[in-house]
């Protein structure tokens, strides 16, 4: 079954606060709630679903002198540990470096947070480039001498300016709310499909032609209504507006009838190419 | 109808619109600096739709003739350099006209290379007329309402 590695950098603001942490995660990683709980609250937070999340597996925890190092697997359609980050920033958390693999399409991704917000690799680097070389031990040397395409830490996802770790997480569950919402939508499209004896790609086709036609027709009516107000010469904006009313929305959804159209065919011949060729062979 | 405009100038100033939307949507966005290209493309198309608004209101006071003298000074010029642009081929970026001329050319093949120069020229031409004629016809209009201002002022 395919799922996320995720591996964790945690620089902490003291090394009180670093065994501090350290203690909490061990025992939660253990299974040891009662002493997890304890070091928690001594950290700062009471809650430990804010900390850990129970759907983590394959979890490790190691410290190392500068940083802890906090190692687990998550299922592929599970969020980012963005809660466990903003809980950790506001108790003493300085600084992050969160790396997932994607073991489903085989790609890294890398995202480095400092003081409680999402970063890019170059100012994480710049405000603390002391911790280069623990966080890309290797590359470290490919990086100076330049060579960009050897760098397997240049996977960095880098924001255009920086964003608050709570911010981020909000825009987040926003857009897998909105992710599982359009997937409900074309789940509850394709039932109502299927009880109406008609192929749900059919009622994809149709839905886009329609939204196509109403484009048109929109536009149609803007224009009108703006010539209208505008202009003298009622009559002559009301006759151009019926015309566009009718000629725009055709237009569209021929538009998108040929392109869907025109990629129906391409399928098609690419799937009689394929058919063809153990024939010919 | 909110204003005084009457529904020929409406017709000039949907065509205008149109081609301005081609014309933008052809050229291609600068990713770092100040796009000038573009923005002179903006005024190409907004001082002329400000001077035809204009044509239809009576511009009675002193202050008003003044300014709008001042906007057509301005119209012209941007309508100047940009032709002067279009028909020798200055400009930073290809714009939609000289795609326009250069797909016309396309199907002339086997003629002689300074014919096909020449053709090419006028081809330019002609497509820069045609293309921005509302703005060009909007400077127009402009230019006769001002002559008469221009005079009583003098």
């Amino acid at each position: 079954m395919s799922q996320n590695a995720h591996t964790l950098h945690l620089f902490f603001e003291d090394p009180i606060k670093l065994k501090t942490g350290q203690l909490a995660y061990q025992y939660l990683a253990a299974g040891n709630t009662e002493q997890a709980q304890r070091w928690a609250g001594k950290l700062g937070t009471e809650d430990l679903d804010a900390l850990w999340d129970p759907q983590w597996f394959n979890q490790r925890v190691a410290a190392e002198s500068t940083h802890l190092l906090l190692c687990f697997d998550t299922g592929t359609h599970d969020a980012l540990p963005l809660r466990a980050l903003e809980t950790l920033f506001a108790h003493g958390l300085r600084a992050a470096v969160l790396e997932v693999f994607y073991d489903q399409v085989g790609e890294t991704e890398r995202m480095h947070f400092d003081q409680g917000r999402w970063v890019s690799r170059q100012d994480f680097f710049k405000a603390h480039p002391e911790w280069r070389a623990v966080v890309e031990p290797v590359d470290a040397r490919a990086a100076q001498q330049g060579d960009e395409e050897d760098d397997p830490y240049a996977c960095s996802k880098d924001p255009a300016k920086p964003v608050a770790v709570a911010k981020l997480r909000e825009q987040e569950a926003e857009r897998r709310k909105q992710g599982e919402e359009a997937a409900q939508a074309f789940i509850d499209m394709a039932r109502a499909m299927g009880k109406s004896g008609k192929s749900p790609l059919q009622g994809l086709i149709g839905v886009l032609l329609l939204r196509a036609g109403f484009k048109g027709l929109l536009q149609a009516v803007v224009f009108t209504v703006v010539t209208v107000l505008l202009f003298k010469g009622l009559w002559l904006w009301l006759g151009l507006g019926l015309v566009l009313a009718v000629v725009l929305p055709l237009y569209y959804i021929v538009t998108e009838y040929k392109s869907l159209h025109g990629d129906d065919d391409e399928s098609d011949d690419a799937g009689s190419n394929g058919d063809a060729a153990p024939a010919n062979g | 109808m909110l204003t005084q405009i009457e529904w020929w100038g409406g017709l000039i100033f949907v065509l205008g619109a149109l081609v301005h939307r081609l014309v933008m949507g052809a050229l291609e966005r600068k990713k770092e600096g100040i796009d000038w290209h573009r923005l002179q493309m903006h005024a190409f198309f907004l001082l002329p739709a400000v001077v035809l608004a204009g044509y239809f209101y009576p511009l009675t006071p002193r202050w008003q003739q003044y300014a709008y003298l001042g906007v057509l000074g301005a119209a012209l010029i941007v309508v100047l350099v940009m032709l002067v642009q279009e028909v020798t081929g200055d400009a930073g970026e290809e714009d939609a006209a000289d795609k326009a001329a250069k797909a016309g050319r396309e199907g002339e093949e086997g003629e002689k290379q300074e014919e096909e120069e020449e053709s090419g020229w006028l081809v330019t031409l002609l497509g820069v007329l045609v293309l921005y004629s509302p703005v060009l016809a909007a400077c127009g209009l402009a230019c006769a309402k001002a002559w008469p201002m221009v005079q009583q002022l003098l």
